[in-house]
């Protein structure tokens, strides 16, 4: 029977047939409002609460293709620092940000950015698009 | 909301701050054909009990969490706010294994624990309530 490693194992496995996404939001209602989107739309989804946990993902998971994240969030690092981390550690993992204010997104290299609330199907047909 | 879910799927809610463990049970329990929500601590899942459309049939809950409760804050909240709400906990700590008597039908699971254990569990859980629900 297969322990978490094997589960590890069959995601990395699932990852290459399958685009994964990786969202990063503080907001349970939020997040899983979109992740059900992402898998509904054929996405295998990773969902992380924060910054943090998204760069633990990132360190255990190689094939993410994807990091939908918000800007304003609790933890050690914001939204825009996670980006430029994964920018510079994971360049093939495309970034798009999302929040309900409008921050200095410039700052940062990205691949898109949408502002709360924003409509779920044009982040996926944006993301349909920079995966494609 | 995806809509094309069977109609009779059932909601698994897993509470888990370690998203390296949360991620593959998760996983798992969604492979073995339950709708599951992720929460990252007692009180995402109870903004998820008091405040998300789908009603949650099973909540899965890690015991040793930061934040304002624990598991076992999480199960007496349950108890409280959503009486006949199952939940299963799973835990490292012997001493919380004990504690956790009273709170939850079962005892809770020891960690780490096998996606298989977790879902005989859940399997269990929702036979019994059917078999409750029917008679």
């Amino acid at each position: 029977m297969g322990g978490p490693g094997d589960n590890r194992l069959r995601l990395e496995k699932q990852a290459r047939t399958r685009h994964t996404v990786l969202i990063v939001e503080d907001e349970i209602l939020v997040r899983l409002f979109i992740a059900e989107h992402f898998r509904t739309a054929g996405y295998e989804v990773i969902e992380a609460a924060n910054a943090d946990e998204a760069l633990d993902v990132l360190a255990h998971i190689s094939s993410v293709s994807l990091l939908i994240s918000d800007i304003r969030m609790p933890g050690s690092i914001d939204g825009l620092r996670l980006a430029r981390i994964v920018r510079s550690e994971y360049p093939t993992t495309r970034i798009v940000l999302t929040s309900g204010h409008l921050p200095n997104v410039d700052s940062v290299d990205h691949d898109g950015f949408f502002l709360k609330p924003y409509d779920a199907r044009k982040v996926i047909d944006h993301i349909k698009t920079l995966l494609n | 909301m995806a809509d094309d879910q069977p109609a009779n799927q059932e909601t698994i809610l897993v509470v888990e701050d370690d998203v390296l463990v949360r991620m593959p049970i998760a996983q798992y329990l969604r492979d073995c054909g339950y709708k599951v929500i992720e929460a990252a601590n007692a009180d995402e899942a109870t903004t998820v009990l008091l405040h998300h459309e789908t009603p949650v049939d099973i909540v899965f809950s890690d015991i040793d969490m930061p934040g304002s409760m624990d598991g076992f804050g999480l199960a007496k909240w349950i108890r409280e706010h959503r009486p006949g709400l199952d939940i299963i906990l799973a835990g490292t700590v012997p001493r919380a294994v004990n504690a956790a008597k009273g709170l939850c039908d079962d005892s809770p699971l020891p960690k780490p624990y096998e996606p298989q254990a977790v879902h005989d569990h859940i399997r269990r859980l929702l036979a019994a309530r059917k078999a409750k629900g029917s008679s």
